[in-house]
């Protein structure tokens, strides 16, 4: 049996920053973890057979992957599959670490755009979180984008926008649009023991060199250095709830098999919203038939991934867009916020990001066709390093019949009801995908493209997974407050993506982190006033 | 057999991928016509995408070589042109399998890759903030705000 003052579940982006800020203020701190630490030597990105191994070992997908700490998804009635990794470091280990904030209009879409929910806090309450974690993760990046409220400047220079972003840069000077080099969380020098990126362009499949920030590297080592402990390969199954109706503990499978329990004060979930709601649910019992933390119906609902397309356009020349760290070169907000002329509400970011290697670009899956025979070697001279991809993250709205149930026969390799998701793009969506997609073909026209190709919705897309556990004011309408704290079980906390009350257009994990940090200075600032079991 | 397959292309270390040579020959001959050669590429075979390059992939992916190996007894008695559109309706699981394998081996290699002038997943010194045009940004900044107050 484990005991400690603080149970977290899950080490990844927002468990990580959570031990880190409870460990440091003196808390005794257990997390449980379903995979392993990454081994940065097994990441493929120097071999030549690394986008062979990005499609199976290195997939987001877990149903793909099926790594000894990963738990299937029925994802079958879902148009977007959802992405994730278990390990410490979390999603982060393969997340692009394009790095984004939400902005001040994305708190309060009830009151400007009569659509979705207000926030119960606003983008100015979480501005100093944001700017801390900016400087704990190392992100590049260039002050002053007219997109964003003026704040502190990145605690590093930007990273190159390259030959690519250099020309779609140039397109929207003359289209008078907005773009801007993008703020990353990948080092563009030396930064905090950490060597700087080198530009592979794998991210997607680990980084490794440790130039793109992911809690393992960056606060991990920290928490432990403070005494958390970190139990890897141990599989949360359920948490455990007293008669008075407090959170005692979790139940969990160690690598052997063998099931055990930890005991703690305080419970926090940091599983990411498809893991938080499998184990709440998971958590149902004669006292919680509905499921843990459930009395508003909410958790499990309300799922967003932001829909996404990706709009790629054809060039002469060759600009070696295969080149450099994933995420994003340059961004463009232009069309972001809400314009009453159009037929939807609410906008999208758009980020450059590169095409991809050789595999991917003689495969249909870039290609949109099959290209086999005596046309094949000219369909890789126009895919490789001759295209500029622009992908768009549509806001995604909140709807609960988007939502991760218990599946009713699937299983992980230890028994645990294993998640379904059903998930459809929302009307507003698609009008939103579709304006944009004509806006970024514009903008490829304007750079000189001879060709443009669409990916209207892309399957494998669901990086961004929010909103299961939506925080709120009113327990009727939320599972958790603005500091993540559960309405029905008080020594209870989410802190990871699933808190999201709206899903904003953009990449989430900086706002997850900061959010993450505001709730445990939180927990810890009212530690007196804290009720937990006796 | 074919005993010039087997000297040439599939000796190798213990670890190599069981693909029987008759099933590399059909490869062979299979992966042809998806990657001929051109004025500039060479063809398929060439490449050794039934021979050590096949190896490189199976290696990376051994999941593949049932999926080979199924393609191959599905296929064995149509002629090659036909086999794709076969394995198409017949399994598609297969059909996609076999054009990861060929496009997997004959992209990972190096000749072909160094004919393509692809250098990717190789470091680079990142040169800070060299490749941005400060007159672009200020022009955006001129632009005014972008977002709404809120
Ligand atoms: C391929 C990919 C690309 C991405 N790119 C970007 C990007 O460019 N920018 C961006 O902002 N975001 C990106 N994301 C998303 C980003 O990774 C996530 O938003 C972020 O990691 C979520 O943080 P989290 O704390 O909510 O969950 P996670 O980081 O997913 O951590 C959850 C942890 O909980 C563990 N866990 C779950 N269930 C259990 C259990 N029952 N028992 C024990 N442990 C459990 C998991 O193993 C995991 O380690 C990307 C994601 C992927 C997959
Ligand atoms: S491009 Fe940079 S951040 Fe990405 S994997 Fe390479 S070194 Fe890491």
């Amino acid at each position: 049996m484990e005991q400690a003052e603080v149970l977290i579940i899950g080490a990844g982006a927002s468990g990580g920053v959570a031990a880190t800020a409870l460990a440091d203020a003196g808390f005794d701190v257990l997390c449980l973890e379903q995979g392993t630490w990454p081994d940065r030597a097994e990441f493929p990105a120097q071999r030549v057979t690394y986008e062979l191994e990005a499609r199976k070992q290195w997939s987001g997908s877990p149903n793909v992957r099926r790594n000894a700490g990963d738990y299937p998804i029925d994802d079958g009635d879902s148009d977007i599959v959802p992405l994730m990794y278990a390990g410490v470091g979390g999603s982060m280990t393969l997340y692009a670490a394009d790095w984004p904030r939400l902005l001040p209009s994305d708190f309060r879409v009830r009151s400007l755009d009569g659509v979705a929910d207000d926030w119960p806090l606003r983008y100015a309450d979480l501005r100093p979180y944001y700017e801390r974690t900016d400087v704990a993760f190392g992100v590049s990046g260039a002050g002053g984008d007219p997109a964003y409220p003026d704040g502190a400047e990145p605690p590093l220079p930007p990273l190159p926008i390259g030959q690519t972003g250099l020309r779609m840069a140039r397109a929207h000077d003359r289209l008078g649009w907005h773009w801007w080099p993008a703020a990353q969380a990948v080092l563009s020098a030396p930064y905090a023991g950490r060597r700087p990126c080198v530009q592979y362009g794998a991210c997607m499949q680990g980084c490794p060199e440790g130039a793109k920030a992911s809690t393992d590297l960056t606060h991990w080592p920290a928490a432990i250095g403070k005494g958390a402990r970190l139990i890897t390969e141990a599989r949360v199954a359920r948490i455990l709830v007293s008669r008075q109706g407090l959170a005692t503990g979790a139940e969990f499978v160690r690598p052997d098999g063998s099931w055990d329990i930890a005991r703690a004060d305080v419970v926090i979930l940091a599983a990411n919203a498809v893991g938080t709601p499998r184990i709440l649910l998971n958590s149902a019992s004669p006292l919680h038939p509905q499921g843990l933390a459930n009395s508003s119906g909410l958790v499990g609902r309300r799922l967003m991934v932001h829909p996404f397309a990706n709009v790629m356009g054809y060039f002469d020349d060759d600009m070696a867009s295969w080149n450099g760290h994933v995420g994003a070169k340059i961004t463009c907000y232009e069309f972001y916020e809400t314009d009453p002329d159009r037929d939807f509400v609410r906008g999208a970011k758009w980020s450059l990001a590169p095409t991809g290697g050789p595999l991917n670009a003689a495969l249909p899956t870039r290609a949109g066709e099959d290209a086999w025979g005596p046309e094949h070697h000219e369909h890789v001279r126009r895919h490789l390093g001759r295209t500029i991809s622009w992908g768009i993250f549509g806001e995604d709205l909140p709807d609960e019949s988007n939502a991760v149930e218990l599946d009713s026969s699937l299983t992980d390799s230890s028994g645990i009801p294993a998640p379904k998701i059903t998930y459809k793009v929302g009307a507003n969506s698609r009008r939103l995908l579709d304006f944009h997609i004509a806006r970024a073909t514009e903008s490829l026209r304007e750079a000189g493209a001879y060709d443009i190709a669409t990916e209207s919705l892309m399957r494998y897309s669901g990086w961004h997974l929010l909103g299961t556990a939506r925080m709120g004011a009113d327990p009727a309408t939320s599972v958790v407050d603005e500091f993540g704290r559960s309405h029905d079980v008080p020594n209870l906390y989410v802190m990871d993506g699933s808190v999201f009350v709206t899903s904003g257009g953009v990449n989430p994990t900086s706002t997850i982190v900061a959010l993450a940090l505001r709730s445990a200075e939180h927990l810890v600032a009212n530690r007196r006033q804290q009720r937990i079991p006796a | 057999m074919t005993t010039q397959a087997v000297s040439v292309d599939v000796a190798g270390p213990a670890d190599e991928p069981a693909v029987p040579d008759e099933c590399r020959d059909w490869l062979r001959r299979v992966a042809d016509l998806l990657i001929p050669a051109s004025e500039t590429m060479p063809a398929a075979s060439d490449a050794g995408v039934a021979a050590r390059q096949l190896d490189v992939v199976l290696r990376s992916r051994p999941d593949l070589t049932h999926h080979l190996l199924r393609a191959w007894t599905l296929t064995v008695d149509t002629d090659p042109p036909e086999v794709m559109a076969e394995l198409r309706a017949l399994d598609p699981t297969a059909h996609d399998a076999l054009c990861l394998i060929v496009a997997g081996g004959y992209y990972t290699n190096p000749r072909v890759r160094g004919l393509l002038g692809y250098t990717g997943q190789q470091p680079h010194v990142v040169g800070i903030a060299e490749d941005i045009d400060e007159e672009l940004l200020s022009r955006v900044i001129e632009r005014g705000p972008r977002y709404r107050e809120a």
